[in-house]
Order: structure tokens, then sequence, then C-alpha cells
């Protein structure tokens, strides 16, 4: 039940428009996307890692397949602190030519690189980095597509339901002869909310926090307690 | 207590006699597709399947797979022997790592201490990480426990069913004829998920036994 088959297979049943008269496999497949772009925006559920070549003299490297945000850069063992651009320019007059061993990041600006995620290193290394940079980021998720339809949506398996009700939400929404009815869209609304809400919680405290670094006498032996605290992962 | 599927469909066709079936309003199978889902929600909202991972351990890596059955992870044991576990792994962020050792991604050893998740549990992609990793193996596996969806086979408690099942399924029939209704069903999905949760959920939230106090 978290394929595309299935998922596209119910909503064509639920709005009976089993031919594809109405919406066109490519809109169909258009809304589950954007579904899966609004879920992971909220929610963040997808972290990944990409490690990029860094040479001598080159101080921002892209995100090829670009992602909703940078949680993290390291490189040989070092973690880098986040700082942002404004900080540079009050810390030192020649930041952005100046070169040394990195010690911070910072993420370019929505109106300078619009389509990627760019992470610029300060200083700019003055020499390459063997291993490359590590940056840590929220991925987008996987398209959907008819060309692989039994692919798994990525989504958590239990919140994929909420693709489906996206998708109907915006069917009863659109000004069709037959089907357009806002009532029925707001429910399916509600629906889709509820489930995003469910995933935004899950996502944001993923770890069970039943001990903390430094703290003694944890893990405690409190076997009753089966909902620890939880803290947001990784 | 019955399958979800097989359960669920008959107290459906209670609900809605002469709709179920071939040439009728609702075929079988799209039905058991909006089981699953509720199946999905239900196990979400209740937590009430709890299963278990077994991951061999490799030498020298650091990142596995997790199934994407799971809805969150709990616990982490590992087994030297790869069955007697006796030791659990504590649960950290990346941060925690770094305050840990700052080579944590190279340091070897003969068992892992730590784990940390990578991805919300459940996504296909989502990995779990451990610190740390082992030099040289054997037979050396991690037992991942989490609460988990299930499959069309599980069995759930009857009077579950009628209580968070089959209002959600219910919902998503109705909220495409009748919204109204749909939305009477969803509040009772709501309130059932409710009642199921509250058996499982401990009611010493808190605890009573604690060996720090002397116990």
């Amino acid at each position: 039940m978290n394929t595309w088959t299935d998922i596209r297979a119910a909503f064509r049943d639920i709005t009976g428009d089993t031919g594809a008269t109405i919406f066109s496999a490519a809109t169909v497949a258009r809304w589950a996307n954007l579904a899966l772009g609004d879920l992971c925006e909220a929610a963040r559920y997808i972290d990944d890692q990409y490690v990029v070549s860094a040479s001598a003299g080159v101080g921002t490297y892209a995100i090829s397949s670009g992602g909703y945000g940078v949680t993290r850069v390291e490189y040989d063992g070092n973690v880098l602190f986040p700082i942002t651009r404004n900080g540079l320019r009050s810390h030192a007059r020649d930041w952005s030519t100046r070169t040394g061993l990195p010690r911070f990041y910072y993420l370019t600006e929505l109106s300078q690189t619009p389509d990627y995620l760019y992470v610029g290193l300060y200083e700019i290394p003055s020499s390459n980095l063997a291993n490359g940079i590590r940056i840590w980021y929220q991925a987008y998720p996987t398209a959907v597509s008819d060309a692989s339809p039994s692919s798994e949506i990525e989504v958590p398996d239990w919140a994929v339901g909420a693709v489906l009700f996206y998708m109907l939400r915006e069917a009863y929404t659109s000004d069709t002869q037959t089907l357009q009815d806002f009532s029925k869209a707001d429910m399916y609304g509600i629906m889709y909310e509820d489930t995003k809400s469910r995933l935004v919680g899950r996502s944001r405290a993923a770890l069970p926090k039943n001990w903390e670094y430094g703290q003694p006498g944890r893990p405690s032996l409190n076997v009753l307690n089966r909902l620890p605290d939880r803290i947001p992962a990784p | 207590m019955s399958q979800v599927v097989t359960g669920v469909t008959q107290k459906l066709q209670d609900l809605m006699p002469d709709q179920i079936g071939t040439n009728r309003r609702w075929s079988t199978t799209a039905l058991e597709r909006y089981i699953m889902l509720a199946d999905r929600a239900v196990r979400e909202r209740t937590e009430n399947l709890e299963s278990y991972q077994v991951i061999t351990l490799l030498a020298d890596t650091i990142e596995y797979a997790l199934d994407s059955e799971f809805i969150d992870v709990f616990a982490v044991e590992f087994a030297a022997d790869g069955s007697t576990y006796d030791y659990y792994l504590k649960p950290a962020t990346l941060d925690d790592l770094d305050e840990i050792s700052l080579s944590w991604r190279d340091d070897g050893g003969t068992r892992p201490d730590y784990y940390c998740l990578v991805g919300a549990p459940g996504t296909p992609t989502s990995t779990i990480l451990i610190h740390r990793k082992m030099t040289s193996v054997d037979a050396q596996t991690i037992r991942v426990w989490g609460h988990r969806v299930g499959a069309t086979t599980t069995t759930v408690p009857d009077d579950v069913q009628r209580a968070a099942h089959v209002p959600y399924v219910m919902a998503m029939l109705k909220a495409g004829e009748d919204p109204r209704e749909a939305a009477m069903w969803y509040g009772r999905f709501i309130n059932g998920c409710e009642e199921v949760s509250r058996r499982t959920v401990s009611r010493y939230a808190a605890g009573f036994m604690n060996v720090d106090v002397g116990y």
C-alpha cells in the first residue's frame, strides 16, 4: 500500500475517474509530487549526506540535488560552525576572499541561488581537502513517476495516506463540471493536514531520549515508562 | 481477534450491505487498500504493534538501512554472538557523537555503544548509524526495536477494528459522497484511537521504580 501503483489506483477509484478522462496521468502525478514536497518541507523527514571535493581557492559548493536545509558540514573529523553572511560581513572585511583553514560554513541566500543549496566555507580552503567536505542536509523526496510505479513512495509507510488525501483535495477543488465540491475538498484537506501534523511531530522527535551525554545515572532501570521524551535526529 | 483485512471487511459489509464486491460500489481490492491505509494510521496513533529488525554488523561499516515498516525506534540491542542480546545501545545525535569523539566516523571497536537515526523511521531511505563501528566481525548483530505497521494478515482485536479501523475507512469512502458524514466518521476514528492507545500507555508515566532513590 505504499507504492505509486496503489495510491494512483485508490485515487482513480474514489474519484471514479478510472479512464483518466477528467485528470490526466501527468496531473495526478504532479499532485502526488506536490504532496510529497509539502510533507517533506514541513516535516523534514529525509536526512541525507553529500560528499563533494573541495579544492584550494574554491569557497562555495552546491548540493546538486537540492534540499530544504543544511544541518551540518564537516571534513576530516572537523565540524564547521554555522554562521551567516551578515555575521561574516561584520566580522571580517575580506571574508569573501580570505583563505586558510575552513572553520565556519554559511548558506548562500535564496535571492542569490534560488535553485540549489550552496554552502560557503570561511575561510576558503588554502589547499585541497583530501577527503572533500561532507554536507548533511534535508533532502527532497524522490518524485513518483508512472515509469516506475512499483517503487515505494518516499514517505514513511504509515503516512502514505497523506499523499492520497492531498491528491483528492486537489481533485475536488479543481474546476471540473462533474467533481468540483469544496466541502469534499475540505474534508480530504482536513485528513491531509491531520496526517501531516502527525508526521511533523514524529520526524522532529525521532530519537528516544532516555540518555543524555554527560549526565550520570542514565539509562535508568525505569522499565515501566515506555513513552520517553524524544529528541530530534540526527 | 481476526486478521485485519478480513475482519474489517466483514464489519464494513455489515455497515454497507450489498455495496462491497464484484460489480458493486466498492470492490474488495479497493477496500483492501483503504483498510491497509487505515491500519497504518491506527498503528501510528496507537503504537500497538512492536517488532524488530535484526541487522548483521559488517566490518568497518557505520551505517545500515532500516525497514520502512517502522513508525519509531525505541531500543537497539547488541549481541556479540548474534543471539544473546545483553547490551543496549544508547541513542545519540550527531552533536552528541561530536562530544564523545571527534573521530567518531573512524572509530572502531568490538562493540557499538551509541546509535543515531538518519531520517525519520519508516522513510524508505532511513538508516541507523552506529558508533563505534566494528573493527572485525564474526556473528555480531544489533536488534532494532520499534513500533511498526502491520501486514494484511496481522491480527487485530475486533473491538479495535470497530473503534478505529472501520471509522477511518468509512471517512475515506464517504468524504467523496457526504463530507458531513465523513467528518463524523473521522471524529470517531480519532476518539477510537484515543481509547485504544490508553490501553498501551503506562498509567505510571513517571514510573515508580527508580534505583537511584533506594529501590
